[in-house]
C-alpha cells in the first residue's frame, strides 16, 4: 500500500495553510481545514485516510486543544500523529499539547526543511508500526487456527484411546460416543431447571462430556480373565473389578497436563466416583449425596442407562421405558432425585436416540 | 514576477525577506500574492477596535494572529510589535497596551503604504 499519504493542514489563516502546503505538496496529498470542527469531520471520515495532522491552536469555532480532546474521545488519537504548529510556545501551552498526545510542537514561523524532516520521520514511525500490527494480526489468526486444530486432535486422541480400552471389555466405539452425548444431555437438562448448582457454562458442559469418555480408563489394569468372565464374579474378583475406579484416577494423575487442565480434574473425579451411590453405599470412597461431584453422578446414571438399553454379551437390550422404571425403582443403583427427574424429562430424546 | 519586486520591497521595508521566500518553497509568485493581500487583512481593524473598547481578550487574540501572519511574511518589526502587545495583555499590564498599540499602528501604516504602492 505504498504511495502518497494524506496530510491534513488545519489553520484559520490561509497564509499559514499556504506555507505548509508548499512544504508538503511534493511528497503528500493535502487536505485543508479552517477550524477544529471541520478538521474533526475530515479526520473521522475513514475514506479520507488521513495519516497526519498539522494543527494550529488559535482558531474560531473549535480551537486546536478542543480538537485534540475530541480526537482522544474518538479513540483515534493513538493512530494518527498530530503536530502542533503554533506561534504560542509558552510553557503552559506546550505542556497542554504534549499531555493531549501531540507528537511534536513546531514553532511558527516555520522553516520548511526542518518541519518536513520532523513530520516525515514520525510518519515513517507510524507506517512501520502499522505494518507490524498487521503482521501480528496475521500471526495471531494463524495461532488461533492452530489452537483449534490441536483441540480437535486432542479430542480425537481421547476418544480413540478410550474406545480401545473399552473394546477390551466388549464395549464398542459407539458406546463411548453415546456416553459423551448422554452426559451432555443430562447436564443441559440440569442447567435448564435453573438451580444454581447446575449453571454450567457451555464450555464446562463440553469439557465434562469429553472427560466422561475416560470413565473406564482404569479397566486397562484389570486382567482379561476377570474383565471378560462369562459368568458371575466371585466376591474377590468383584473387589478387584471395583479397583478400576481408583486405578483409573491414578493413571490420570500421571499425565503431565493433569494439574493445569480442568478436563483432567473432571476426568479424575468421574473415573474415581462414577460407582458411588447417592445413599453412600457405593465405592471406592463411600461418598454420600452431594459429596459426590455432580459430573460423576451424571456419568454414573448415563453409564447405567446405556448399559441397560444396549445389547451386551451377557444380556439383550432392554427397552428404554423398562430400563427407566428399573432405575427409578432403585434396582440399578441409587441416584440423586434431581437426576431421576432429569431422566424423566429426557425420556423422549433418549428413547428416540435423539441426543 | 521577478525577484526585483521582492528586492525593492525589502529595501523599502528595511527587512530581509529571503527567509520568507524560502518558507514559501521559493515560490516567489505565491509569496508576493500573500504580501499584497496583507494590507487587506481585517485582523488589523479588529485589533484597533479591540484596543479602543479595551477588550483585552480580543486584543490578545488579534495581535496573536497578526504576529503569525507577519512572521510568515518576514515582516519582523510588525511581528515584534504584535508580540509585545500579546505579552502585555498576558502580563495584565493593560496601561502599556495603548502606547504599544500606537507604535504598532504607526509601523503597520508604513508597511501598508509600501505594499499597496
Amino acid at each position: 500500500m505504498s504511495g502518497r499519504e494524506t496530510i491534513l493542514i488545519v489553520d484559520d489563516m490561509e497564509i499559514n495553510r499556504a506555507v505548509l502546503c508548499e512544504t508538503f505538496k511534493d511528497s503528500c496529498r493535502i487536505m485543508e481545514a479552517e477550524n477544529g470542527k471541520q478538521a474533526l469531520e475530515y479526520v473521522l471520515n475513514p475514506a479520507n485516510r488521513i495519516s497526519a495532522v498539522l494543527l494550529d491552536i488559535v482558531m474560531p469555532v473549535m480551537d486546536g486543544f478542543e480538537f485534540l480532546e475530541m480526537l482522544h474521545k474518538s479513540g483515534l488519537a493513538g493512530e494518527i500523529p498530530v503536530f502542533l504548529i503554533t506561534a504560542d510556545t509558552s510553557d503552559a501551552s506546550m505542556r497542554r499539547g504534549y499531555n493531549l498526545g501531540v507528537m511534536d510542537i513546531i514553532e511558527k514561523p516555520i522553516v520548511p526543511y526542518f518541519v518536513k524532516k520532523r513530520v516525515e520521520s514520525v510518519m515513517e514511525l507510524f507506517r512501520a508500526r502499522r505494518k507490524l500490527n498487521r503482521k501480528v494480526q496475521v500471526q495471531s489468526d494463524q495461532i488461533r487456527q492452530q489452537e483449534r486444530e490441536i483441540l480437535e486432535l486432542n479430542q480425537a486422541i481421547i476418544e480413540t484411546l478410550s474406545t480401545a480400552i473399552e473394546f477390551r471389555s466388549g464395549e464398542s466405539g459407539s458406546h463411548v460416543k453415546r456416553i459423551r452425548r448422554l452426559t451432555g444431555l443430562f447436564l443441559e437438562e440440569l442447567k435448564r431447571t435453573g438451580k444454581s448448582d447446575y449453571q454450567f457454562t457451555d464450555e464446562q458442559i463440553e469439557e465434562i462430556s469429553l472427560a466422561a469418555i475416560m470413565h473406564d480408563v482404569g479397566k486397562i489394569s484389570i486382567s482379561d480373565a476377570i474383565l471378560n468372565k462369562p459368568g458371575k464374579l466371585t466376591s474377590e474378583e468383584f473387589e478387584i473389578m471395583k479397583t478400576h475406579t481408583v486405578k483409573g484416577s491414578e493413571i490420570l494423575e500421571l499425565i503431565p497436563q493433569y494439574k493445569e487442565k480442568d478436563l483432567y480434574h473432571y476426568a479424575y473425579e468421574i473415573c474415581r466416583y462414577h460407582h458411588e451411590r447417592w445413599d453412600g453405599k457405593g465405592y471406592p470412597d463411600h461418598l454420600k449425596g452431594d459429596e459426590i461431584p455432580i459430573w460423576a453422578q451424571v456419568v454414573s446414571i448415563a453409564d447405567v442407562v446405556d448399559a441397560l438399553t444396549n445389547k451386551r454379551v451377557y444380556k439383550p437390550a432392554i427397552p428404554f421405558d423398562e430400563a427407566a422404571a428399573m432405575i427409578r425403582d432403585g434396582q440399578c443403583g441409587c441416584f440423586n432425585p434431581d437426576l431421576l427427574e432429569a431422566l424423566d424429562n429426557c425420556s423422549d430424546k433418549i428413547r428416540s436416540g435423539n441426543y | 514576477m521577478s525577484m526585483s519586486y521582492i528586492e525593492k520591497t525589502a529595501a523599502a521595508l528595511g527587512e530581509n525577506l529571503e527567509p520568507a521566500v524560502q518558507r514559501f518553497g521559493g515560490n516567489v509568485e505565491l509569496y508576493a500574492r500573500f504580501l499584497k493581500k496583507f494590507p487587506q487583512d481585517p485582523t488589523a481593524d479588529a485589533l484597533a477596535e479591540a484596543v479602543r473598547q479595551k477588550n483585552y481578550p480580543e486584543v490578545e487574540r488579534s495581535a496573536h494572529t497578526l504576529k503569525g501572519v507577519a512572521a510568515n511574511l518576514g515582516l519582523e518589526t510588525l511581528r515584534a510589535g504584535s508580540d509585545a502587545l500579546v505579552q502585555a495583555v498576558r502580563r495584565q499590564s493593560f496601561q502599556e497596551v495603548d502606547s504599544l498599540y500606537e507604535s504598532f499602528a504607526a509601523e503597520y501604516a508604513r508597511v501598508k503604504k509600501i505594499l499597496e504602492g
